[in-house]
């Protein structure tokens, strides 16, 4: 991690994955639900806005006794968010850095918060029987892909829920992928579930000649069309209403990619979507698959910040069964790439064999 | 998409001196499918768009079709309407006026 003030512009601090300095103030459940009152309260906005203030300001201001504002702020410096001096209380110059990404920093203090219940309560569960934890878990009920047919607004309200946790993740983890495996070759792209078009979003930003198309299941395609409405590359993203386990994928894609997809299928689905892929493909064309793998949690205690992936620890597979799958499905120059974010990713390309016709 | 504008000056119907004189001269109507709204500290922008699909069996285009930028206190009185149009409308019953 670069030292503060080391980085000069946004595009020196996304190759440096910088973002990932959200994660040092998400440590533990204390330091983060300490951190989310203070963004409750309005602490955050305050101290970001007017640079540093008296504690007894900030009290008035917020409208906190003094033994309140105390233990908070004392939890927020130990947590390296505040910093105190002569009285004056302002943000660190590190917890700033990290403000730039607060959209992550937030959906992440969300997600975590989201997750602790099944943590706590279920976790044996979750050990000794998946079945029964999924049947269960919040977690797995907020990711309930059967209520993205029908458009009722209820159903509306619930995809855009986690929607949002997806698209804010992808925003980032997108950009690692698009900076790690270059796309400039490509000219049209299928993102299978590929959700709100935010990873299509990005690679389409770096890449002018690209045009994308996202298929996905109804709904999640109408809340798609609206996240990318309004960005200027929303003429090259395309959306495409289907369900893969029933529906063929269209033709005519030189692209097609799986991000963080096939984690959430059992082997034996995961296995049938890339062979529809692969036929889908043109020849010449790759299938590029972006994934989560295992997390190494042998190595250290994962973070808070990670809890929900440490529930969802049964679906991460290692890079070598996609590969294995790319080999059996006949694809050439078959490569993987290990990407270190806040938990293992990897990137697996295969190439099917032909000429490109375009 | 259908859109209507810029016409000929026109006036409302609002006898002089009584009520606002409304100039449309610049007026344009959008049949939107799409409205999604960002914010910054000075305003509220509110985007508005529609689809486009060669056959129902191909892929959907989004096209933006106006964006319009209004002070924090325009969108709070905009989403009070809305606030009071929709549950009739949903309702199927009479829909209020703006002012109601």
């Amino acid at each position: 991690m670069p030292e503060p003030g080391a980085i000069r512009s946004l595009d020196e601090a996304a190759q440096a994955n910088e973002f990932l300095i959200v994660d040092e103030f998400l440590q533990t459940l204390v330091a983060a639900r300490a951190l989310k009152t203070a963004f409750e309260l309005g602490l955050i906005d305050r101290l970001a806005e007017q640079r540093s203030g008296s504690v007894e300001a900030l009290g008035r201001a917020l409208k906190l006794d003094g033994k309140g504002l105390r233990f908070l702020l004392d939890l927020l410096a130990a947590n390296r968010v505040v910093e105190e001096h002569g009285g004056d209380v302002r943000l660190s110059r590190r917890f700033l850095q990290a403000l730039r990404y607060r959209d992550l920093l937030e959906l992440k203090l969300d997600f975590a918060g989201f997750s602790i219940g099944d943590f706590a309560d279920r976790f044996t569960a979750l050990i000794q029987n998946a079945g029964s934890f999924m049947g269960e878990a919040r977690l797995f009920q907020l990711f309930d892909y059967r209520r993205c047919f029908e458009p009722s607004f209820d159903n509306y309200v619930r995809a855009r829920h986690w929607m949002r946790i997806t698209s804010t993740l992808t925003r980032y983890e997108g950009q690692a992928c698009a900076r790690a495996h270059d796309f400039s070759p490509y000219r049209r792209m299928l993102d299978v579930g590929g959700n709100s078009g935010e990873f299509a979003l990005q690679l389409c930003r770096r890449n002018p000649a690209l045009h994308a198309t996202v298929f996905d299941l109804p709904l999640v395609c109408e809340i798609g069309m609206e996240h990318v409405l309004a960005e200027p590359e929303h003429a090259r993203i395309a959306f495409f209403k289907g369900d893969i386990r029933n529906d063929p994928l269209p033709a005519g894609y030189d692209l097609i990619a799986f991000k963080s997809m096939l984690h959430d299928w059992p082997a034996q689905e995961a296995r049938q979507f890339i062979d529809k892929a692969v036929r889908a493909l043109e020849p010449g064309g790759t299938l590029l698959i972006f994934e989560r793998a295992p997390l190494k949690v042998r190595e250290a205690t994962p973070p808070l910040s990670l809890l929900p992936h440490v529930l969802f620890f049964r679906s991460y597979r290692p890079f070598t069964d996609y590969v294995a799958e790319l080999q059996g499905q006949e694809l050439a120059d078959i490569s993987h790439q290990q990407i270190d974010l806040d938990m293992p990713f990897f990137i697996v390309t295969g190439r099917k064999p032909g000429r490109r016709g375009y | 998409m259908s859109a209507t504008g810029p016409q000929p000056e026109k006036q409302s119907a609002a006898p002089a001196g009584r009520g606002p004189r409304w100039d449309d001269s610049a007026l344009q109507t959008h049949h939107g499918r799409l409205a999604t709204a960002t914010s910054t500290s000075t305003e509220i922008v509110v985007n508005v768009g529609t689809t486009h699909s060669d056959s129902p069996a191909s892929a959907i285009s989004v096209r933006l079709l106006a964006r319009i930028a209004m002070t924090p206190l325009t969108a709070k009185r905009l989403h009070d309407m809305l606030g009071r149009l929709i549950p009739p409308q949903e309702a199927g019953g009479p829909r209020a006026t703006g002012n109601g």
